[in-house]
Order: structure tokens, then C-alpha cells, then sequence
């Protein structure tokens, strides 16, 4: 009876051990997860491209992708921006409660006409923000995304260096993983749908 | 016999625009320039370069009268930070190819003359050391990811893309 018990404990013991295992390699083998502790963003107010305030708020309830650029970045924000619009439906298909964010590393270049045909050449559903840079700063500095202006007095065509990543940010406006770049539009789905899936089952 | 001149004179009339080049030279091939969002007035152009020839040349220039100035760029991620490294001239060592592709290197084209759409052909001049000039028309696209997905694979040699610099660091 003894010996029935204890090995009932120890086989307890031995599957939950595998249980912690196995949810650990799933964590490890999802790309661009940010887990545990991620990030929980704080009060922010910035602008959307639409002139209207978009806060902390806007990032609750919804999935959000965002990008930082600039508008005339001639190579990596374009190509990111047309990869993140091809899959957009497909992501959408599967999770209505998506957002794509465009966020200006380069507010007082990037005025808010200017971000509002950029966007939306992309995809009239996506969203731009701006504003001002302190503002935006609130933001970034939260995500902890790099960026800098190499600007020189006078200098009108100067270039921004800045993160080619994907941050994605979950219903609870909590930064849950980041995309690195080369970024095709099937490995950005996949990669967002397998981090969702794990989230979704913690919550 | 009539018949066969005649179609060898027809042929000969197309071959300047059969993009047929001998394989002794340098050649440029798949330009194109990526269409610009609205307001946007610096556009990004891709091409393969490719030096048939025995000898080192150097890129010099790329020169366009659709644009008021073009320069050469590579981006560079260094820890997730893109920065694009402006290459004042490019190394194309003998019998190899340099490739200009989304994400590296690209030209980048300063204030269109007049707008340009997808559709659009404007001509590209590229020159080198030895003074080879190779002219090009380039098709202006509006970029859909699919198109370069594929590409990367092509095993070209990608030589000299120097100049990597690091500002910043991501902080996690």
C-alpha cells in the first residue's frame, strides 16, 4: 500500500516535472517571445495620423504590431510596412482584433498629413503615429527601441537609424514579443500566431 | 535562303532590346526602383552587377536624369538597429556579382524630376573605374513582398559591402 502510494507520488512528481519541461521548450522554440515578466506599458499620449489621440488605451482589447520608421526611409520601412500589408488579411482571417502601428522615430519631419498618406498607401487600415518627439519618446523609451537621428545643421535629407524590429503587444497592452528582421510576410503570421497561442493559454 | 536574311536581319534589328549582353563584360540586370509612398522623395533601386571581366573594377557612379541626385547605401542591422552606410564606391572583384536587394544594398535616388509611378521606365547609368558605362532602363514597381522572397536564395556573391557602424545598442 506504502509502495503503491509512493510511487503514485513519484509518478505525480515525474509528470509535473515533464509538464514544467515541456512548457519550457515551447516557450523556448516560439521565436521573438518576450516571457515571463514581459513588459507591462505605462501612460503614454501620442497622435494618430488622423490628428486624433491615441493612448494607452488604444493598445487594449487589441493586438497591436508596431513598426518604427520614418517616412523617407527608402529601404527597410517600405519593405517591412508592404511585407506587414501582405499579410495583414491572413493575420486578420485569424485574429479580428489586430492593429498595424507605424511609429515615427522622426515626429517634426513626419508631419501628420504626411504620416497619413504614408500609411495608407500601405494599408487603409493601418495606423500611424506621431506627434511631437517628446511625446513619442514616452512611447519608444517604453519598448525600449532605439533610434537616432544623424543629423547635421542644415542638413534637410539626413537619415535615421532606428530598430528593425516588429514589437507585438498583447490585448493587455503588454510587450510580448518583438520580430526580428529578415521579415517575410509568412514568417511574420507565423511567428505572431504562435506567440498568440501561447499567450492566449496563460490567460 | 531569302527568307532565313531576313529573319537574321530582324534579329539583329532586336538584339539591343533583347537584353542579350556577351559574357565578357560587366552587366547590370533586374533594376528596378521601388515605388514611393505619397510625399516621399527619396526612392530606393535595386540591381544585380555582375564583372564577366578578368579585372577588379570599382562602381563609381549611378547617375539618372529623372533624379536630382543618386547615391549608393547599404543598410546594416547591427543588434536590430538598421543604419544605412552611404558607399562612395563599390569593389566588383573579377568574375563576380554584387547585388543590390531590399534590406542591403541600394541606390538610393534624391527628389524624383517629375513624379513616378508603377510602370514608370526612367534610364539609370551606372559607371565603373575602367570606364565602362552601362546603361539601363528601369522599371519603377510597386514592391510586394512575394517578388523578393525568392531571391535571396540566388547564391550571388556579395563582396565588399563594408562599412558597418553600431550607435546604439537595443536595450532589453
Amino acid at each position: 500500500m506504502i509502495i503503491i502510494a509512493l510511487l503514485a507520488t513519484a509518478t505525480g512528481y515525474f509528470v509535473s516535472v515533464k509538464q514544467a519541461q515541456l512548457a519550457q521548450q515551447q516557450q523556448m522554440s516560439i521565436p521573438g517571445l518576450f516571457w515571463p515578466n514581459p513588459r507591462q506599458l505605462q501612460a503614454f499620449s501620442v497622435v494618430d495620423h488622423n490628428n486624433e489621440p491615441f493612448q494607452l488605451e488604444a493598445l487594449k482589447g487589441k493586438w497591436s504590431m508596431v513598426f518604427f520608421g520614418y517616412t523617407n526611409c527608402p529601404d527597410i520601412c517600405p519593405i517591412t510596412l508592404a511585407t506587414l500589408a501582405e499579410t495583414y488579411p491572413d493575420m486578420k482571417a485569424e485574429t479580428n482584433n489586430l492593429q498595424v502601428v507605424f511609429a515615427s522615430v522622426d515626429p517634426e519631419r513626419d508631419n501628420i498629413d504626411k504620416l497619413s498618406q504614408y500609411v495608407k498607401y500601405f494599408n487603409a487600415e493601418f495606423i500611424g503615429i506621431g506627434g511631437n518627439t517628446e511625446a513619442m519618446d514616452q512611447f519608444t523609451r517604453q519598448l525600449g527601441v532605439p533610434y537616432f537621428l544623424n543629423k547635421e545643421e542644415g542638413q534637410e535629407n539626413y537619415l535615421v537609424d532606428h530598430s528593425a524590429s516588429v514589437y507585438l503587444l498583447d490585448p493587455e497592452a503588454r510587450m510580448v514579443g518583438k520580430l526580428s528582421p529578415p521579415h517575410t510576410p509568412k514568417l511574420v503570421k507565423q511567428q505572431f500566431l504562435s506567440i498568440k497561442e501561447f499567450i492566449d493559454a496563460k490567460s | 535562303m531569302q527568307r532565313v536574311s531576313h529573319l537574321l536581319v530582324i534579329l539583329l534589328s532586336l538584339s539591343p532590346f533583347l537584353n542579350v549582353h556577351a559574357t565578357d563584360d560587366i552587366e547590370v540586370t533586374n533594376s528596378w526602383i521601388n515605388e514611393a509612398p505619397p510625399t516621399v522623395t527619396i526612392m530606393a533601386g535595386y540591381a544585380t552587377v555582375a564583372n564577366h571581366t578578368d579585372k577588379d573594377v570599382e562602381l563609381i557612379a549611378v547617375n539618372s536624369p529623372a533624379f536630382e541626385s543618386i547615391e549608393m547605401h547599404n543598410t546594416v542591422i547591427n543588434d536590430g538597429v538598421a543604419s544605412m552606410v552611404k558607399q562612395e564606391t563599390l569593389n566588383l572583384q573579377k568574375q563576380s556579382t554584387l547585388e543590390f536587394k531590399p534590406g542591403g544594398l541600394h541606390l538610393m535616388l534624391f527628389n524624383p524630376v517629375s513624379p513616378l509611378k508603377s510602370g514608370d521606365t526612367i534610364a539609370l547609368t551606372f559607371t565603373f573605374s575602367d570606364n565602362t558605362i552601362v546603361e539601363t532602363k528601369t522599371e519603377i514597381r510597386r514592391k510586394t513582398a512575394d517578388k523578393h522572397q525568392h531571391k535571396h536564395q540566388h547564391k550571388h556573391e556579395h563582396k565588399h559591402q563594408h562599412g558597418h557602424k553600431n550607435k546604439q545598442h537595443e536595450h532589453e
